[in-house]
């Protein structure tokens, strides 16, 4: 189990006894936290998934201090990010991409946009470059560089956005339902990116109700009603039929299919959890009578 | 059948005759009927959004024709309030747009603007709030910024059906809720459409929700129809739609990557149920 052996190294993150609650005009306060504990290991790929109100997106926003606890602390890298003085290397560590791309574009050229981060860091002109053709070419945008980000295609916008972000050089980066306006082509992109920065060693929370995506990562936390309700692997998290529904969300579409067929067909395995492992378990036990 | 929509050869550029002029829709030809749930997919830029906004009137045809229940929208004696009443459009995350600060209230706006008599804007909000699942009982007195964000975009459709439209228009309308809430809101709009005379058209990039909801589907790209039929005559024909930049069910994937492995399979699968059957053939 990857994130038990992360588990063992020192903390990115770590989140202990956290409530959080907005404050609303009445002055009564809705609670949208109520006492989370979370420790996220270096280069782990958590999905983070729940319904709709159970507090997902205030969590992403305490992990880079955007949003601070009401009560209990995090931190990261050993930084607590109530601290003032933590903020803007709290934010370098911890990049952040959200639904609509077009909310975090600050400049008319491609290649502005992604240095504006970094350059408000004073780096060395040299640093500078190197780290804006690296996100540029990781995000596959090297030819796209003098473009208006206002004539890009969706996925293009949503690589631009994580860009901006990578220029930052973040540890860990939180994607908030960052593939679920983009077309199917713009999502394989997107998916494609992340998938290969997590390879490189980048940490990643991805906050998605697509549970074909969540199926995918090393470890699926689950948040119902502001606390933690469900954190193991995909496997663990996703044969709880029951339990999944109970908390208004539901196992990936192959997994049904892979019990219903386990229904008729004793011999097939339970889990199974995407459509390759699907083909792969088809294949394997494909016109064997009774192997 | 006499078609509710009709639409023939329509053109439409932005920014026409200006150096940043942009075609977004290069001759289309769309009908939709009564009774039908009519799928349109394409990838970004394919020109769905802008054929939306010709439906219900938000934008004039420049050229060719667009017809609702004879109603000729390129004709300027065309009451375009007319058309909004028989044609609802639901935008994408309509949930942002709620502004009054009771449930009840942001139903009843559409009505109220339309002039309608206060125990007809009961009625219909009563009406509205039962078929999306929100009873007024419970709910007309909420303030809408307490509710779920699956309650909001119900709240958003109930605002839309309170002015009693024959055709609802959908851009993505299942788009970031939780699985529950996604179950709920489709069959919600199922039982809507089932109704003498009604027919919804469903724009969305997810292949599996247009797979289960659609009767029949439209592929859109660069501005024309690119293909129209069932979801299993499109789904069926995997490549074309992959060389659009768009998907194929997880299903049908899985049935066509065992046939390309050699095993005897059918590809035109579209549901679980009709892939645990061709399933259960090849592993007996």
């Amino acid at each position: 189990m990857p994130h038990l052996a992360g588990a063992a190294k020192q903390p990115l993150i770590r989140v202990e006894g956290v409530h959080f609650a907005y404050p609303s005009a009445g002055g009564l306060a809705v609670p949208a936290l109520r006492g989370v504990d979370l420790t996220i290991a270096p280069g782990e790929y958590i999905a983070l998934i729940g319904p709709n109100g159970s507090g997902k997106s205030t969590l992403a926003r305490l992990l880079n201090g955007l949003l601070l606890p009401t009560s209990g602390r995090i931190w990261v890298k050993g930084m607590d990010t109530a601290d003032p003085r933590f903020r803007q290397a709290i934010r370098r560590t911890v990049g952040m991409v959200f639904q609509n791309p077009e909310s975090q574009f600050v400049a008319t050229v491609v290649e502005e946009d992604v240095a504006f981060g970094p350059e408000n860091l004073g780096l060395p002109e040299e640093e500078l470059r190197a780290r804006v053709e690296w996100a540029l070419q990781v995000t596959g945008l090297s030819s796209l560089r003098y473009r208006s980000p206002a004539h890009l295609s969706g996925g293009q916008k949503q690589r631009l956005a994580l860009a901006g972000v990578l220029a930052m050089r973040p540890e860990v980066l939180i994607l908030d339902e960052a593939t679920s306006m983009l077309d199917p082509a713009g999502r394989h992109e997107v998916r494609r990116i992340v998938a290969q920065l997590h390879r490189a060693g980048l940490a990643i929370l991805s906050i998605t109700q697509a549970m074909e995506e969540a199926a995918e990562a090393e470890r699926v936390v689950v948040l119902y009603e502001g606390r933690i309700a469900l954190d193991g692997s995909p496997s663990e998290v996703f044969t709880d039929v029951g339990r999944l529904q109970s908390l208004g969300l539901d196992v990936p579409p192959m997994a049904h299919l892979a019990r219903m067929l386990g229904a008729r067909v004793p011999s097939f395995p339970p889990v199974v959890l995407t459509p390759a492992q699907m083909v792969a378990a088809v294949r394997e036990r494909a016109g064997g009578g009774c192997r | 059948m006499k078609p509710l929509i009709e639409v023939h050869s329509l053109h439409y550029t932005y920014l026409r005759g200006t150096p940043l002029e942009t075609v977004a829709l290069r001759g289309v030809d769309l009908v939709v009927y009564p009774g039908e749930v009519v799928g349109l997919v394409g990838p970004t830029g394919s020109g769905k959004s802008t054929l939306l906004q010709h439906l219900n009137g938000l934008l004039r045809p420049q050229a060719g024709r667009v017809v609702v229940d004879g109603m000729d929208l390129g004709d300027s004696r065309t009451d375009l309030r007319a058309v909004r009443r028989k044609v609802g459009l639901l935008f994408q995350s309509p949930e942002d747009q709620l502004f009054e600060r009771y449930v009840a209230d942001d139903v009843a706006y559409g009505p109220l603007q339309y002039g309608l008599p206060p125990e007809e804007v009961r009625a219909r909000v009563r009406r509205a709030m039962l078929a999306v699942g929100l009873p007024p009982e419970a709910y007309a007195d909420r303030p809408t910024f307490a509710l779920s964000g699956g309650e909001r975009r119900r709240v958003a459709l109930a605002g839309v059906l309170a002015l009693d439209p024959q055709v609802l228009v959908l851009d993505e309308p299942l788009a970031g809720l939780d699985p529950a809430g996604r179950r709920l809101l489709a069959s919600l709009l199922e039982e809507w459409c089932a109704q003498e005379g009604r027919a919804i058209v469903w724009a969305s990039h997810s292949m599996d929700e247009v797979a289960r909801s659609a009767d029949r589907m439209y592929l859109l790209a660069e501005g024309r129809v690119i293909r129209e039929g069932t979801p299993r005559e499109i789904f069926g024909d995997a490549e074309l739609l992959l060389e659009h930049g768009l998907d194929v069910p997880a299903v049908t994937w899985v049935l066509r990557e065992l046939a390309r492995a050699g095993l005897p399979v059918r590809t035109d699968v579209l549901t679980l149920e009709e892939a645990c059957d061709v399933l259960e053939g090849v592993l007996r």
